[in-house]
């Protein structure tokens, strides 16, 4: 065999940035995440929702110069397919058995265009309802957090363990607390559907159902340099067929679908004619060229491949800035319906159009109060976040969500300001304080309040009974984690329905106060 | 960050070698005349607790060699050093050294923490200071590292789940930080005994007074508390929202009696803010209990004003 130096180059790409988005969406420590959140935001969809067009441009000229490298390099889905298309051949080896062959089939434009347009029509009229469930990103995490990341913890917990029958701390067991049953069965549903038809088809899904590998397929349809077949020195020979795991080399009639190329570079280098190369369409193969674009232009019938980029290039910038022309007319909610957001999220209309439910902050949140919601917030807030301090509540001076989101569905902000966001509001039932019913200390309550929002004040006797300051309340839900009343407690966070920065706690001077004696 | 434990760490390990061992030697002469309890006053964290180890018999009276000791900090919160609410640093690295000089096997450090462990051992300073005095830094906040135990004296509390670091060591110190509080209306060294067990709730809904007196009464009792008052916070405790909650009171008192280092260190408190001995409802308790005294006069008290 050939040395395949462009396939080498892709695989090595691909593989190490595949390793860092893992590690990124599977670190267990996550205290101090290392400042390396850039890398989900490398991420087409993410990088369009948190509005770095500067990126989304490169990736479009990227697109335009060699093709869908973003669909074989940058994607993590992708490289996910690959690694199962792999399996396959694997699998086969083992029964000694060759791998049935992949042959050419022809696009399935109608399929393909109706996905895209529906989801580009959804995220115009302020909903990323469909998006949520076809980013190939998004569902790369989810796939990661529900189903990888578990098996680590499980793993990390074993190892802790035996570690600490030696006397060393160096690994901590970890709860997992952050699953849900529904996530995990739409997220395993989804990675098996993925999965097999990765095996037996290669990347037929990033060519049918990924709005993302559509619109790139668009640009890519007239990328300057891409795999090109020198319709001379083919011999019809179906090698370069055979190793197409997009199937989209038609060997018979010598040519290549570029729209749903993702330049894995499988088929250069294994051509013994040396009739197809990744390649400028060179004066010798111009005239071929042409032709070709001109045949693909007459056999899909689709618009111009120009005009077809500009509009959906427009509609989607214009979609993340004119996005509000729907999400104004959708009626508030009660707060019963009304999910406590992970701060910073702002209104629920804003925080579900631009979280695409990547369970990234639900993962890295290092009291795993975020979970992923099922049906109960509606539709559009399937999978996406929201806050249940049953066990644990929002760590005063922590923002690692905020940080972390790499759509900015979660606006970036100082730790203060964090400190002084109000997720909601504490409200209290005297009648169920153990200190009204059982006459007895208590104040768990006030000890975790950070802003003493929550005060213990005079009550019967030495007695001290809870009271709130909702001006200065943050709903951090550290009173709610922590009251030990069973089975409704007696004070508990209610969303607010509107982030908004509460007032700071009045400023106290330090008093210089100078002690000489021991006072016994 | 980084800049203050280096200091602590250069402080600390360059006194322990001169400073700390001519002292520990120099105890010798003086073991005939020890003290229930010692309270010290004027000096660093490090030099008073070297002044109340001395005068309590020094360390071999509470460290035998080969043992594994544990030391029991409050770190229950995510705050730094300046904030009072965790045990200072610099008394927690000098101590570890004291033990490992006297000849512990292991010094181990733990809290079930309330805020985050991680963030709270990392922001208290502890874990830096642990980790160069040559102590070992455990984890507390998950349900495995506990272990079910019997309280047979307990009233309201009849079992308890403990850590098992403590379950398996010969001996264990127990050091809190002197801090007002909402609740129990002062958290100091009976009340730091919750952060060895796992369901703290339990105690909330049964009478938390009474809990914190029965979990004293568990039978691995310390071998020494050590109240640290160096910075004390005067209100909105345990948490405290800024730094004008706390003062530099440069202060700490130590007891093997539990029940008179807890009422000795009430009293001081009552010097910078009101508190009375009643309101603290588990020291009389913990006196029926006979875990020690409230009455101060019974005692043989050591002052020692540093400077």
């Amino acid at each position: 065999m050939k040395l395949r130096p462009l396939k080498a180059i892709r695989v090595l790409l691909a593989s190490i940035i595949f390793l860092f988005i893992s590690y990124k969406l599977l670190e267990l420590n996550s205290i101090n995440p290392y400042e390396t959140h850039v890398l989900l935001r490398s991420q087409f969809i993410p990088a369009l929702l948190s509005a770095s067009f500067l990126w989304i441009v490169f990736l479009l000229a990227l697109t335009l110069l060699l093709g869908r490298v973003y669909c074989s390099v940058l994607c993590p889905l992708g490289i996910l397919q690959d690694l199962f298309f792999r399996l396959r051949t694997w699998r086969y080896r083992l029964k000694s058995k060759k791998a049935p062959k992949l042959r050419y089939i022809k696009s399935n434009p109608f399929i393909r265009y109706s996905i895209l347009f529906i989801t580009v029509l959804t995220l115009l009229l302020g909903s990323t309802v469909i998006l949520t469930h076809l980013d190939p990103y998004s569902n790369f995490a989810r796939i990661s957090s529900n189903l990888f990341k578990p098996i680590i913890i499980q793993a990390n917990n074993l190892v802790a363990m035996l570690l600490m029958k030696n006397d060393n701390y160096t690994l901590h067991h970890i709860s997992i607390g952050y699953l849900s049953i529904f996530s995990l069965v739409i997220t395993l549903s989804v990675f098996l559907i993925i999965a097999v038809i990765a095996m037996m088809r290669g990347r037929l899904v990033c060519n049918t159902v990924c709005p993302v590998g559509t619109f790139l397929g668009i640009i890519s349809k007239n990328a300057v340099i891409r795999p090109i077949i020198n319709k001379s020195n083919c011999t019809k020979c179906g090698l370069c067929e055979t190793h197409c795991k997009s199937q989209c080399i038609d060997s018979i009639s010598k040519k290549i679908d570029a729209s749903r190329c993702v330049v894995c570079m499988n088929c250069i280098g294994v051509c013994k004619n040396n009739a197809l190369k990744y390649t400028l369409p060179i004066p010798a193969t111009q005239k071929i060229y042409k032709q070709n674009i001109q045949q693909t232009k007459q056999e899909t019938q689709t618009p111009s491949n120009r005009r077809n980029f500009i509009v959906l290039a427009g509609t989607i910038v214009a979609s993340s800035t004119t996005k509000k022309l729907f999400g104004n007319t959708t009626k508030i909610d009660s707060q019963s319906t009304h999910p406590i957001m992970p701060p910073s999220a702002g209104n629920k209309t804003d925080f579900s159009y631009k979280c695409t439910a990547c369970h990234a902050c639900i993962t890295h949140c290092p009291s795993q109060i975020l979970k992923p919601a099922a049906l109960q917030y509606g539709i559009g807030y399937i999978l996406k976040p929201y806050v249940k301090f049953d066990t644990g509540y929002c760590n005063h001076e922590c923002k690692v969500c905020i940080d972390i989101c790499p759509n900015h569905a979660l606006k970036k902000i100082s730790t203060e300001e964090k400190k002084l966001l109000s997720i909601g509001v504490a409200q209290f039932k005297q009648d169920a304080c153990i200190v009204y019913t059982e006459e007895t200390s208590c104040g768990a309550c006030s000890e975790h309040c950070p802003t003493q929002a929550v005060k213990m004040v005079p009550y019967k006797g030495h007695l001290t009974i809870p009271e709130i300051d909702s001006s200065i309340c943050i709903g951090c839900g550290g009173c709610e984690y922590i009251c030990p009343v069973r089975p409704e407690r007696a004070i508990s966070v209610v969303s607010a329905i509107m982030q908004k920065q509460a007032k700071a706690p009045s400023k106290e001077h330090k008093e210089d106060i100078k002690i000489d004696d021991f006072g016994f | 960050m980084k800049r203050r434990s280096f200091i602590l760490a250069g402080i600390t390990s360059g006194l322990s070698f001169s400073s700390l061992k001519s002292a520990l030697s120099s105890n010798h002469i003086h073991t005939e005349k020890t003290s229930n309890l010692v309270a010290v006053m004027g000096g660093t964290p490090q030099e008073m607790l070297i002044a109340a180890i001395n005068n309590l018999g020094g360390i071999k009276n509470f460290v035998k060699p080969g043992q594994n000791i544990v030391i029991k900090p409050n770190i229950g919160w995510d705050r730094k050093p300046e904030m009072a609410a965790n045990t200072n640093p610099e008394l927690i690295s000098t101590l570890i050294k004291l033990c490992l000089e006297a000849g512990a096997k292991n010094v181990t450090v733990f809290d079930h923490t309330c805020d985050n462990w991680q963030r709270c051992y990392q922001a208290s300073g502890i874990a830096a200071a642990v980790k160069a005095a040559g102590g070992v830094m455990t984890p507390g906040n998950d349900e495995v590292y506990y272990k079910e135990v019997e309280i047979p004296q307990g009233i309201n509390l009849k079992k308890a789940k403990i850590h098992k670091a403590l379950l398996d060591a010969d001996a264990w110190i127990n050091v809190p930080i002197l801090k007002n509080h909402g609740g129990a209306k002062m958290t100091i060294a009976m009340k730091n005994y919750m952060g060895i067990v796992w369901d703290r709730g339990y105690f909330h809904q049964n009478d938390l007074q009474q809990c914190i007196a029965d979990i004293c009464t568990w039978s691995k009792k310390p071998v020494l508390n050590i109240v640290d008052a160096y910075r004390v916070m005067r209100q909105n405790g345990p948490q405290g929202k800024s730094e004008a909650d706390t003062v530099l009171l440069k202060t700490l008192i130590a007891s093997t009696d539990i029940v008179a280092v807890d009422t000795a260190a009430v009293k001081f408190f009552n010097q910078v803010e009101n508190m009375e001995l009643a309101a603290v409802g588990h020291l009389a308790k913990g006196e029926q209990h006979k875990l020690g005294t409230t009455n101060l006069d019974k005692i043989n008290i050591k002052r020692i004003k540093l400077q």
